[in-house]
């Protein structure tokens, strides 16, 4: 393989590799901006990933299969809604009930469905728009065209504009910081709560819908701890979307080091370390740099005062 | 009658969160076409002593991960590491019993109870260090050494311990005593004598936080750390020693499997037990005395699971148990809001 | 927008509002009538109820019972927003301001037209705020962030939020409680402004020079009720004062502020030589402290809350870290990286005794242990059972006259005066050579307070030594042998308390030097 050819590859794939991140990321960021932790993002990308088979395999559109995966994220988040901001239980068990619910409800749907203990039917993933356009731009016209990516690039702007430029980000954002001032300027905290987590929920289920994409079909726990290292990326990228999608890039190029080193004669248990031990590195140097919303993980109940 | 009031919210978020259950149960079976009460009789008639054994078995892991998980959340922090730390302890526990294969056998089977709380203890300590030195997140963190944990425990047996052609060690010859060799019930099932050292180990995790002064320290930091910070204890030691004595219980695991059961250590048996410890844990209220009651129940939520299997999938159980803690966590806000109202 | 001046404010009546936290009565069918185009004072002691009755007319909380009624005709505020649409806005004691945003952000958030998903026209709206603040004579930027601001600009941004929402009643929670002299006589002539254009203002307060200068109306709580109210011609400074401490002589009296100090040890068992206490962009919480400790005294350090008394008692304390100087306990010395060994470090009664002393939901015998697992004179140290912590918890608990005298209950369970002595009874009992006594006695019963004033005088009469830091001025000429004032993180040379003159220190204390 020529020298540019060799960049572009690894490029390529870097950026395949980063979309789930950056859409589990990018969820983390909007729910903990609102002050909810959520670390059921890894349970709500394995979901994203089933549904958007299960809706790809028995509809045949790749594209109602996206649609399936944003539904079940909205969903599963929903549930985290429900007991974290209405019930006000603890933000993180919650998480992790979920995150286990989820293994079991994949693994057995994959078990019921498919009749395997391993891998569903194969897929289709939606075809390249630009590669439909402009045939023949290789492996970097292929993610760039993919609708999926498209989207995701599109929602990163989006959510830019949104948090910083209109009067419910700003509610959303202050929701997260300093819930009684959001509650005193008139605010719900609840429904802006809410609001938070059920984005989440719907850009970490289109996440999982890519990574089944990827692999043309849903493998048992595929989602393999993507949904915790989005959680570093956005605590390394300050809570902020560009950021969060930046230091995803930077665990997908470690990701794609990993997988293209495994061929290398490295023992391949250790480079698949790799990425968990970068993550707790990337955690240690960012101490003190990185200052989470200021009321992120703790219920807000109004009603609780000292007089 | 007072007394009476205060049991009944105590027990209101357990009976609540086993009636959620049996509710979901019954529809995830409706849903798939079987009848509860088939489900039922099946479960029933398949439920034999060695079930029971079976479920003995489960328990035993899930008392020393619920132990690890309560122990930590005592302090004030979230262990989720205790699946690493149970292979951590595990592959410590079959290191130390192969290499002290020509020891006497009391002598060895100490040594390697010794290496299993050991090696889950390094591994506990590694995230509390973490967290006290850097005040990183230790939920991320625990997850982390999780996952390096299984990809070391592969490297390691891949490489040096695993016997030629198999993926186990050799076989370790200190060894624990089936139950079924001292109670003669529960024959072919895998339950053996480490029950004692988890029972041991609920009773010492007990007289430790509630009669000792560091066990004070430590809830102390757990349940005010700035008031402990003023009374002049050192916060991040005991963060460092709560994650220490948890990895340590999750390392006995070790003894449960390899010294138990099996006599060699292989991959992949600690599959879940991490997670399903916190829910010991939270069940339990963090209580080491409320872990052993707590790890049957969900020990036989797991066996039972195993036996209707020809009905329904297995991860049922898995859906069954997210949604216990789901309705556990969201009505204990409701218990102590009743409470606090009371009194 | 802001106010179309002289429009009129809505005439409010609060009719029998009852609330309760838990056991607590905080509200008992309370009365009062809000004027429109009038500065209304609201006054009482901690926790008389002033704040409640006001987060309630704000929607912040519910009334167990009780109606308001807006110009005749019964309304109910459930929540902020509704309050704030019909013209009634809240200045919190602790403000409602997010600091990582800029002044802009917390004024507009939640103003009409900036709720949903407009864009948020920055260039115009800092115009906007800019005339507003000229107008009110505000020198403030509407991009500069809020955590850059000091404590007077900061409330000036949360009047400014509630004027821009055009607020015709406004609520202000304490609002000179952290404003120098200069600061108040700025704030009350904009009171002063917005009376004059038909707004109403409430104004809550414990200090009575205030309510003298300013209010036209003021009403009395005590204790969750209404126990009086006066216009202003009537106001009277001693009727005020027998209203909010209840009848018989104001406060009891002071104690006997001619007593001569107790004459101390020459040694010096703590010594501080320029500590000082800063981190980075701000101005330093301590500056160049310097300061001897002898044995068998009791120092002063007087000074109105917020200007480093936290900072100064965790750092003598060995709690928390310097930056620059020299600390010494007993031969021990430190520099700033330096940590306070077990042995020499004094015993503390911190600042906040709920969210600092004890734990709530700990028993009474498990407090007295804290931190003090291995001291001799305390249980084994390995190992001990709960009766044999409770028959050692109970003598001292007695001692201390602490009541329920249950071991076993949780501190939550107890009163704050209770609770303070509980608090107070571990610290003495370590029987250090030094302790640390932050505002021991702010917020409690009187018959509390004396009996702690007696356990330090004894404290002393065993030869150890007190450092005794307090925002109240009677409590210091009472105990102390030295007095030394703390203004804004410098303490003024201590000097002795007999023959003080007591408007110097008060000059001192707000930072009119002689």
């Amino acid at each position: 393989m020529s020298g540019l050819a060799l960049v572009i590859s690894v490029v390529a794939q870097t950026l395949r590799i980063s979309v789930p991140y950056a859409l589990a990321s990018l969820g983390g960021v909007f729910s903990e901006r609102g002050g909810v932790v959520n670390i059921a993002l890894e349970g709500i990308l394995l979901n994203g990933a089933f549904f958007a088979v299960v809706g790809t395999h028995f509809t045949g559109s790749p594209y109602a299969g996206m649609l399936c995966a944003m539904l079940g994220g909205l969903l599963t988040a929903a549930l985290h809604a429900l007991v974290t901001i209405h019930a006000r239980a603890d933000q993180i068990v919650s998480g992790l009930a979920i995150n286990i619910m989820a293994f079991g409800l994949t693994r057995g749907g994959l078990r019921v469905i498919f009749h395997s203990a391993s891998n569903s039917a194969r897929i289709p993933s939606p075809d390249s728009i630009l590669g439909r356009l402009l045939p023949g731009t290789g492996p970097l016209g292929d993610v760039l065209g993919d609708p999926v990516f498209l989207l995701a690039v599109a929602l990163l702007a989006g959510s830019l504009v949104f948090l910083f430029r209109t009067g419910l980000g700003l509610a959303l954002r202050t929701a997260g910081e300093h819930p009684e001032a959001v509650h005193s300027a008139g605010f719900s905290v609840a429904r802006l709560r809410w609001m938070g987590v059920l984005a989440s929920g719907l850009l970490a289920g289109l996440g999982g819908a890519y990574l089944a994409f990827e692999q043309h079909s849903f493998t048992d726990q595929m989602s393999g701890g993507r949904g915790y290292i989005a959680l570093a990326a956005m605590i390394v990228g300050k809570w902020h979307p560009l950021g969060a999608a930046a230091a995803c890039v930077l665990f997908g190029a470690a990701e794609t080091l990993q997988i293209r080193l495994q061929g290398s004669g490295a023992p391949t248990q250790l480079l698949q370390m790799l990425p968990f031990i970068l993550t707790i590195l990337v955690l240690v140097g960012w101490v003190g740099r990185s200052v989470a919303p200021a009321a992120v993980g703790r219920p807000y109940d109004p009603e609780e005062s000292d007089g | 009658m007072k007394r009476l009031r205060w049991v009944a919210i105590q027990m209101l978020p357990i009976a609540g969160a086993l009636g959620a259950a049996i509710l979901l149960a019954t529809l995830i079976s409706v849903l798939m076409g079987v009848s509860p009460g088939v489900l039922l009789r099946t479960l029933l008639s398949r439920f034999g002593s060695y079930a029971w054994g079976q479920v003995l078995f489960r328990a035993t892991f899930l008392t020393f991960t619920g132990l690890a998980v309560a122990l930590v959340f005592q302090a004030g922090l979230f262990n989720i590491g205790a699946e690493g730390q149970a292979v951590a302890g595990s592959l410590a526990c079959a290191a130390a019993g192969i290499v002290l294969a020509g020891a006497p056998p009391g002598i060895a089977l100490l040594l390697c109870i010794i290496a299993a709380f050991a090696g889950g203890a390094v591994w506990g300590w590694v995230p509390g260090w973490l967290k006290a030195r850097f005040g990183t997140h230790e939920v991320i963190n625990t997850i982390m050494l999780n996952f390096i944990a299984l990809a070391g425990s592969n490297f390691v047996m891949t490489r040096c311990l695993a016997q030629p052609e198999t993926v186990r060690t050799a076989m370790v010859r200190a060894t624990l005593p089936k139950l079924e060799t001292w109670f003669g019930t529960m024959r072919g099932s895998a339950a053996n004598s480490s029950l004692l050292i988890a029972i041991l180990a609920v009773v010492a995790a007990h007289y430790f936080l509630h009669h000792t002064p560091a066990g004070l320290a430590l809830r102390a930091v757990g349940r005010g750390g700035p008031q402990a910070r003023m009374a002049g204890i050192a916060a991040g030691r005991w963060s460092i020693a709560a994650f220490a004595l948890g990895g340590g219980c999750a390392g006995l695991v070790g003894t449960n499997f390899v010294l138990g059961y099996k006599h060699y250590y292989e991959d992949g048996f600690t599959g879940g037990i991490g997670f399903l410890g916190i829910a010991v844990a939270l069940v339990a209220r963090n209580e080491p005395l409320g872990v052993l009651p707590a790890a049957l129940l969900f020990g036989f939520l797991s066996e039972s699971g195993l036996l209707v299997n020809t009905l329904l999938p297995r991860e049922m159980v898995d859906v069954l148990t997210g949604a216990i803690l789901l309705v556990f966590i969201a009505s204990e806000r409701l218990r102590s809001r009743r409470l606090r109202g009371a009194s | 927008m802001a106010s179309g001046a002289y429009a009129s404010a809505p005439d409010i009546e609060l009719e029998a509002i009852t609330r309760r936290f838990g056991a607590t009565v905080a509200n008992d069918r309370i009365d009062l009538h809000l004027r429109p185009a009038s500065i209304h004072a609201l006054v009482g002691e901690n926790g008389a109820g002033k704040s409640t009755l006001m987060r309630i007319l704000f929607g912040l909380l519910h009334p167990d019972s009780g109606r308001i009624r807006v110009d005749g005709i019964a309304t109910r505020f459930s929540s902020p927003a509704q309050a704030l649409a019909r013209g009634i806005g809240m200045i919190h004691q602790h403000f409602m301001l997010v600091p990582a945003m800029t002044v802009l952000e917390n004024i507009i958030l939640g103003a009409d037209g900036q709720r949903s998903l407009r864009r948020i026209s920055y260039e115009r709206l800092s115009d906007e705020l800019s005339a507003l603040f000229a107008s009110y004579g505000f020198d403030l930027s509407p991009r500069a962030r809020v955590e850059s601001l000091g404590v007077g600009e900061r409330q000036r941004v949360e009047i400014a939020r509630l004027l821009f929402r055009g607020a015709k009643l406004l609520i202000c929670d304490e609002p000179t409680a952290v404003l120098a002299p200069p600061e108040v006589a700025a704030f009350f002539e904009n009171l002063r402004r917005f009376r004059d254009e038909g707004r109403t203002i409430v104004f809550i307060t414990h200090k009575l020079a205030e309510v003298l200068e300013i209010a036209d109306r003021v009403t009395v709580l005590r204790r969750g009720r209404v126990v009086g109210e006066m216009g202003r011609e009537e106001m009277d400074r001693d009727r005020l004062v027998r209203m909010i401490m209840g009848g018989g002589e104001p406060g009891a009296g002071p104690g006997d502020w001619t007593a001569p100090p107790v004459a101390g040890g020459e040694a010096a068992v703590l010594a501080a030589r320029d500590v000082t206490c800063g981190t980075g962009s701000e101005p330093p919480a301590l500056e160049g402290i310097d300061l001897d400790l002898r044995a068998g005294e009791i120092l002063g350090i007087a000074g109105v809350i917020g200007n480093g008394q936290r900072e100064l008692g965790e750092v003598i304390s060995g709690r928390r870290a310097f930056s620059r100087g020299r600390l010494r306990w007993g031969e021990h010395e430190i520099g700033p990286g330096g940590a306070c060994p077990r042995t020499h470090r004094p015993a503390l009664i911190p600042e906040d005794r709920s969210s600092e002393g004890l734990i709530g939901s700990f028993r009474l015998w498990e407090n007295l242990l804290l931190g003090r697992g291995t001291e001799p004179a305390c249980l084994h140290p390995l190992w001990y059972s709960h009766r044999g912590a409770r028959s050692w918890a109970r003598p001292i608990l007695e001692k201390f006259r602490v009541e329920p005298l249950m071991p076993d209950y949780p501190a939550d369970a107890l009163s704050g005066g209770n609770q303070q002595k509980v608090l107070c009874a571990r610290e003495i009992s370590r029987d250090r050579p030094v302790l640390v006594a932050c505002q021991p006695t702010r917020g409690i019963d009187l018959a509390s307070t004396r009996f702690i004033h007696d356990m330090l005088r004894d404290y002393r009469a065993r030869g150890r030594s007190v450092l005794l830091i307090s925002a109240d001025l009677d409590e210091i000429l009472e105990l102390t042998d030295r007095v030394g004032v703390l203004y804004r993180g410098r303490l003024g040379t201590p000097r002795p308390r007999l023959g003080l003159d007591l408007d110097q220190l008060g000059r001192e204390m707000v930072g009119v030097s002689p």
